[in-house]
């Protein structure tokens, strides 16, 4: 069984698999409905699943152990290729999304480059697809877990073998191995990659050395710095909240325990009653989610059911490869673009400028408008002082002639 | 203005604000009786209003008096706007000023006023728009102002209808603006407007829909305005689906935008490629079912010219069509969309690249991980490009779009590219191929000729051959810019390919690839660092130029010693002596890099592994009373060999982790011990960088014989560590032990000893690799020698397969000391294995 959020949207993708029937089916949930949604039947049961962090793609292992690729949003069967030998236990994908990391049944655990596999021109010419092909465990892997730092990362395994082993990926080899007094089955990483926490089939969460300092640490175990106790059953599954950097544990009693993992007390005690816990996810709570609701684990959502992807398709069709395009989500994130600035001050200052050069025609025309108006004005003023001569003139006139009538009277 | 008769506090009293208005009002804003001599005035009084806010009056209401005068004081700054724009006997640039203040007024004032008297102003401003007689300075800022009056309004969601009401009232006299014959100035501010209503209220476009389509198709068509214009009038061809806002007219759009591209190409390629193309993109494009239409916006899609300036004008609008597209693919579009198909789009244009590459940019922006199937093609295009593609613009884009590549897919498309990308800036970085021999001017075709002696003499050429030519060819391009961009593109993408991918399967590259930047990093700043003064005296673009290469060339050389490899970056030493150089530069870019590339490396000079705060220390698995040393998690051992990882195997261990070891050899040291440090300070100080890595040494805390003749003391500290060790109850899988042996067997690289001894039921596998002594850096196969000790059950076996060197064997020696030891005893054990069969 595997449970997984596609997108940090309101799909919830599950996964079902009768014991050892024939079929299994992938199951998608929406936030809104506590029934399935949308039910895929793959071509054989899938139990790992893991999507991308865009939630574009969904990547699923089979119990043959092929490993197909599915595109969310058209449900096409991209790709499956024949992984392992045996069924494939565990899928993980390196934080940039560009390895994907797989263990099966067989204790094998391969790295698969994605470009690699959707290279035809290359895979004709490699021997094997995958990057690495790590051998060493004997047993069943159990779980998978990398590390920060792309192509530097460290990848966890562990196994059936009661070990747990470090690998590094850029150089393809064993950094260190762990034995651990049960077998382990779920594993998660401290955020800084000091320790990693392992559930045992004991009921402990033992905590493994990484880069922290064991050797103050009178242990009988080697790299085992301490553990975590008090589940009488199983711990099934290992989650990490950074938010409030707390550990959460889930077992076969139906208990979800959350631990300070600085202290290491338990904090809090979620009760699932029903069943065994198989996966636990921490989640950011949408902002559409009621604050009431539990939203560390992922149990069961309302509201706000959107349309849901179709159905993954059973086999790849090559016929409509070709017509049907990607899908592309542009991001509506950029809210204020740039036509909606203000800009008439930067009009203005480009116009002041050009207006100061006097270089083009729009300010040549203002110019000549106001210069036009200008000539209008001096035109009426001259009309006017015109006038005012024509007036003075006449009286001018007027007086000089009646000087000369008062002489001639006189 | 002193009527107030209060006493101005400071600058930020209220009361000084109305009487700035109205200062304002009095000297600056024109009226009919004051002139308006210089329109720098205006900048003045925008200025002044801005950065005191004086238009922006608290709208509480209460009795202030200063509150009340500066309302009134605003009440006549926008009466004076008013009549300003409205007197028709005011002269043109008077108006001009109303309107452009009063765009002003619109971002500034508070809302309440803003909310009151928003109509009366866009009518005002209308009719500017609208009328004939009107300066073509008044239209423009007529246009802006409404933009911003606009964009303001659609802040507040509850005049959203007037608000369409108003869009709606523009958008007819816009589309004349579009029509007629204006000037380039009016095109641009009707195409702002148009913008910015789409990004405002988008519905009140969706009448119009169709003939502003038209409007702006024409324009591109007519292909006679400026580049800038052109680029205004496709982004906002791309914003237009936005303005019915659903999947099928985005769809739509961009199919046309794809057919009319297409065609033209198929048009001028005519010959030049197979007939097909063109149908195939066809049926690509055209949903099934339905016929490709004949002409898209009165353009014909198949039509034959012979006139060329036809041909030109049309190969200058299907860059902008392509630019249309981009946009359209970058830009936020609310609903999901299928984008047609777009490995045709990569493909199909051999010419165009520059645009073309940049819509390939978008479309890996804009799809992001819905790449993955077609990267390996988009890889291969690369590939191609850096290979063959010689314009230097054009390689600046390819270098753009591979970090693009890095960066979105991260480790995966690294492996892919690494080796090309570092060839190829190799090529563009390196003085003999690039610069003087293709950039040639006058003075470097003199200084060209020794290189090409010295390329005949020498073979790959020592560093310092390589300074120098560098350094020559660092000279001679100065005067080109152009290559000097190529070389900053080149080192970002060399940077961004050591910060994704520097660790996973970069041997090949990687050690060419630090050599290479830390030469061009000290040969760009040999010269000294482009300074303030050097800068106001030579041309600005070199210089300018210069120093962002020594910038790029430094941030690359960071990301090359910040990268993981496996061992330390043989370049530390030059790199923090040029970091502390450029930090001296204070005041400039380059300096602040500098400081913070000193603060990055650190890490590297002090590495730390702290413990968490308050890590408890007591756990459950305290019964024995044992001390397991903890060297670090990459403490190494390998059994099998795969064939991906046979290439590292013969490499010990992490570049970070020796880092820790280092550290914490020097402070055991120190305490305990004097004497293992001692070995591994003098032995070979030459190479005491790689020397750290023998890291148990120190740890060992033995004063045990320490005698070259390592042979003569193995047996003896093989039982010894049997004894210790059998009182483990470690279960064994001598099954792996064999292989192991095998495995060392198998190994010609370095001494290998595996020591077997002992009790048949424990076994205690170790294996410990060292560090290489040799200091050739190039060669692989003697880079690292794995010393590897294995002490195992059945046989007593004491082999050395190829004695190496004396120090080898003398740390080989360190590490069984430990053996005598009591205390450290159990400072072996990396590797425990379990028997399988318990299980």
């Amino acid at each position: 069984m595997a449970l997984l959020q596609l997108a940090a949207a309101f799909l919830a993708s599950s996964q079902l698999q009768d014991a050892k029937a024939a079929s299994g089916a992938i199951l998608y949930w929406s936030w809104s409905r506590p029934q399935v949604e949308v039910k895929c039947f793959p071509e054989e049961p899938i139990k790992p699943l893991v999507a991308n962090s865009e939630g574009t793609y969904l990547v699923g292992g089979g119990l043959s152990g092929n490993i197909y690729f599915w595109e969310v949003a058209t449900g096409r069967l991209l790709k499956k290729w024949r992984a392992h030998y045996r069924a494939v236990t565990c899928l993980v994908l390196t934080d940039d999304d560009s390895l994907l990391v797989s263990g099966s049944e067989d204790g094998s655990v391969r790295v698969w480059p994605l470009l690699m596999i959707f290279d035809d021109h290359q895979m004709e010419q490699a021997s094997q697809l995958y990057e690495h092909s790590f051998q060493e465990h004997t047993l069943r892997v159990t779980d998978i877990v990398t590390g920060y730092g792309g192509g530097n990362a460290i990848i966890i395994s562990a196994s059936e073998d009661r070990t747990c082993k470090v690998w590094s990926l850029s150089k393809g080899i064993l950094l260190r191995n762990i034995v651990f007094p049960s077998i382990i089955d779920s594993i998660t990483l401290d955020p800084g990659e000091h320790v990693f926490y392992a559930g045992g089939r004991d009921g402990k969460i033992h905590i493994g050395a990484l880069s922290a300092d064991s050797s103050s640490i009178k242990s009988h175990w080697l790299h085992i710095i301490g553990s975590l106790s008090s589940h009488s059953k199983t711990v099934t599954c290992l989650a990490y909240s950074t938010n409030g950097n707390v550990l959460l544990s889930g077992s076969e009693d139906g208990m979800i325990r959350v631990w300070d993992p600085k202290t290491h007390n338990m904090v809090r005690v979620f009760r699932h009653a029903k069943g065994p816990v198989s996966n636990i996810h921490v989640l950011k709570r949408p902002a559409y989610l009621n604050p009431r609701m539990l939203s560390n684990v992922q149990v069961s959502s309302r509201r706000h059911g959107l349309s849901l992807p179709p159905p993954l398709s059973k086999y790849i069709n090559t016929m409509d490869e070709k017509v049907v395009g990607a899908v592309v989500n542009l991001q509506a994130t950029c809210n204020n673009p740039l036509d909606a600035s203000c800009t008439s001050s930067q009009v203005i200052s480009s116009q002041i400028k050009e207006l100061q050069q006097q270089g083009s025609a729009a300010a040549a025309e203002m110019e000549v408008e106001k210069l036009k108006l200008d000539s209008t004005q001096a035109m009426q003023m001259l009309q006017r002082w015109k006038k005012m001569y024509d007036n003075l003139h006449e009286f001018c006139v007027d007086e000089l002639l009646e000087g000369d009538h008062v002489k001639s009277a006189n | 203005m002193a009527t107030s008769g209060t006493v101005i506090k400071d600058m930020y009293d209220v009361g000084l604000k109305p009487r700035m208005i109205r200062t304002l009002l009095k000297e600056d804003v024109p009226d009919d009786k004051i002139p308006f001599d210089s329109p720098s005035k205006l900048s003045r009084i925008i200025s002044c209003i801005q950065s005191h806010k004086l238009l922006s009056e608290p709208s509480i209401t209460d009795n202030n008096k200063q509150i009340e005068r500066w309302k009134s004081s605003v009440d006549d700054w926008i009466a004076r706007l008013l009549s300003l724009i409205s007197n028709t006997t005011s002269t043109p640039d008077k108006c001009w000023a109303g309107v452009c203040l009063l765009g002003v007024t619109c971002q500034e004032c508070n809302a309440d006023r803003f909310l009151r008297s928003y109509a009366a102003w866009f009518d005002k401003l209308l009719t500017h728009i609208q009328s004939r007689g009107d300066s073509q300075f008044v239209k423009v800022a007529a246009c802006a102002s409404i933009s911003d009056l606009i964009t303001r309004l659609a802040g507040f969601p509850n005049v959203k209808k007037e608000g369409i009401s108003l869009a709606g009232k523009v958008i007819q006299p816009v589309l004349k603006l579009l029509n007629e014959d204006s000037s380039e100035a009016v095109l641009e501010g009707a195409i702002h407007l148009l913008c910015s209503i789409i990004a405002s209220f988008p519905n009140t476009l969706q009448r119009h829909h169709e003939s502003v389509e038209a409007a702006i198709t024409s324009r591109i068509f007519s292909g006679k305005f400026s580049v800038n214009l052109m680029k205004k009038l496709a982004h906002c061809l791309a914003l237009l689906p936005k303005s019915k806002g659903d999947e099928d007219s985005w769809i739509s759009a961009m199919r046309k935008v794809l057919l009319l591209v297409n065609g033209y190409l198929t048009e001028i390629f005519a010959g030049l490629e197979e007939e097909t193309k063109w149908d195939e993109a066809v049926r690509l494009l055209v949903p099934p079912g339905e016929v490709p239409p004949p002409s898209l916006w009165g353009q014909k899609l198949l039509e034959d010219t012979s006139d060329k300036e036809r041909k030109r004008s049309k190969l200058c609008s299907i860059s902008m069509f392509m630019l249309s597209c981009c946009e359209m693919l970058t830009n936020s579009y609310p609903v999901q969309v299928s984008v047609p198909n777009k490995s045709f789009i990569c493909s199909e244009l051999p010419v165009l690249h520059s645009y073309a590459l940049e819509l390939l940019t978008s479309v890996i922006k804009g799809i992001r991980s819905q790449l993955l199937p077609h990267a390996a093609y988009i890889v291969r295009l690369v590939k191609e490009y850096l290979k063959r593609c010689e314009l230097p613009e054009l390689r600046i884009k390819v270098y753009s779009i591979t970090k693009l590549l890095l960066m979105s897919m991260g480790i995966g498309i690294a492996i892919y590219l690494a080796q090309e990308v570092v060839n190829s800036s190799i090529h563009d970085l390196n003085p003999i191929l690039d610069g003087a021999s293709l950039h040639a001017n006058a003075k470097s075709e003199i200084l060209v000729q020794p290189f090409h002696r010295k390329r005949k003499h020498g073979v790959a050429g020592s560093l310092e051959q390589l300074h120098e030519r560098i350094g020559l060819e660092v000279e001679t391009s100065k005067n080109c810019p152009t290559a000097i961009s190529v070389k900053i593109a080149a080192l970002g993408a060399l940077e961004t390919l050591l910060t994704v991918g520097g660790g996973l399967r970069s041997e090949s590259w990687r050690s060419k690839a630090d050599n290479l930047l830390i030469t061009i990093a000290t040969e760009s700043c040999k010269e000294g660092w482009v300074s303030d003064e050097r800068k106001t005296f030579l041309p600005n673009e070199s210089t300018q130029a210069c120093s962002d290469l020594q910038l790029a060339a430094l941030r690359a050389l960071l990301a090359s010693l910040l990268s993981p490899s496996r061992v330390r970056p043989p370049h530390l030493a030059p790199a923090l002596e040029l970091f502390r150089e450029g930090r001296q530069e204070i005041g400039t870019k380059v300096s602040e890099f500098c400081a913070y590339a000193l603060l990055a490396l650190d890490v590297l000079i002090h590495p730390r592994a702290l413990p968490l705060a308050d890590f408890p220390s007591a756990s459950s698995f305290n019964e024995v009373n044992h001390r397991f040393p903890e060297n670090n998690i990459y403490s190494v051992a390998q059994k099998h060999s795969n064939p991906f990882s046979s290439g590292m195997q013969d490499t010990g261990r992490g570049l970070s982790d020796s880092d820790d070891d280092l550290y914490k050899s020097w402070l055991d040291s120190s305490k305990e011990t004097e004497a293992p440090a001692g070995k591994n300070m003098t032995e070979k100080p030459s190479e005491t960088s790689r020397v750290q890595q023998g890291e148990n040494i120190p740890l060992a805390g033995s004063s045990g014989a320490r005698s070259p003749r390592r042979n003569e003391h193995e047996p003896a500290a093989a039982s010894a560590d049997i004894e210790i060790r059998s009182g483990d109850e470690i279960m064994v899988d001598s099954r792996q032990l064999q292989e192991s042996m095998e495995q060392h067997q198998e190994s010609s690289k370095g001494a290998t000893i595996p020591t077997v001894s002992g009790d048949p039921n424990v076994t205690y596998v170790d294996l410990t690799s060292f560090a290489p002594k040799d200091g050739a850096l190039n060669s692989r196969d003697t880079e690292m020698a794995s010393v590897q000790a294995v002490v195992a059950g059945e046989s007593d076996r004491l082999a050395t397969k190829d004695g190496n060197t004396a120090t080898s064997s003398a740390q080989k020696d360190a590490t069984f000391d430990i053996e005598d030891d009591d205390q450290s005893a159990d400072s072996l054990p990396d590797i425990v294995d379990v028997d399988p069969d318990s299980d």
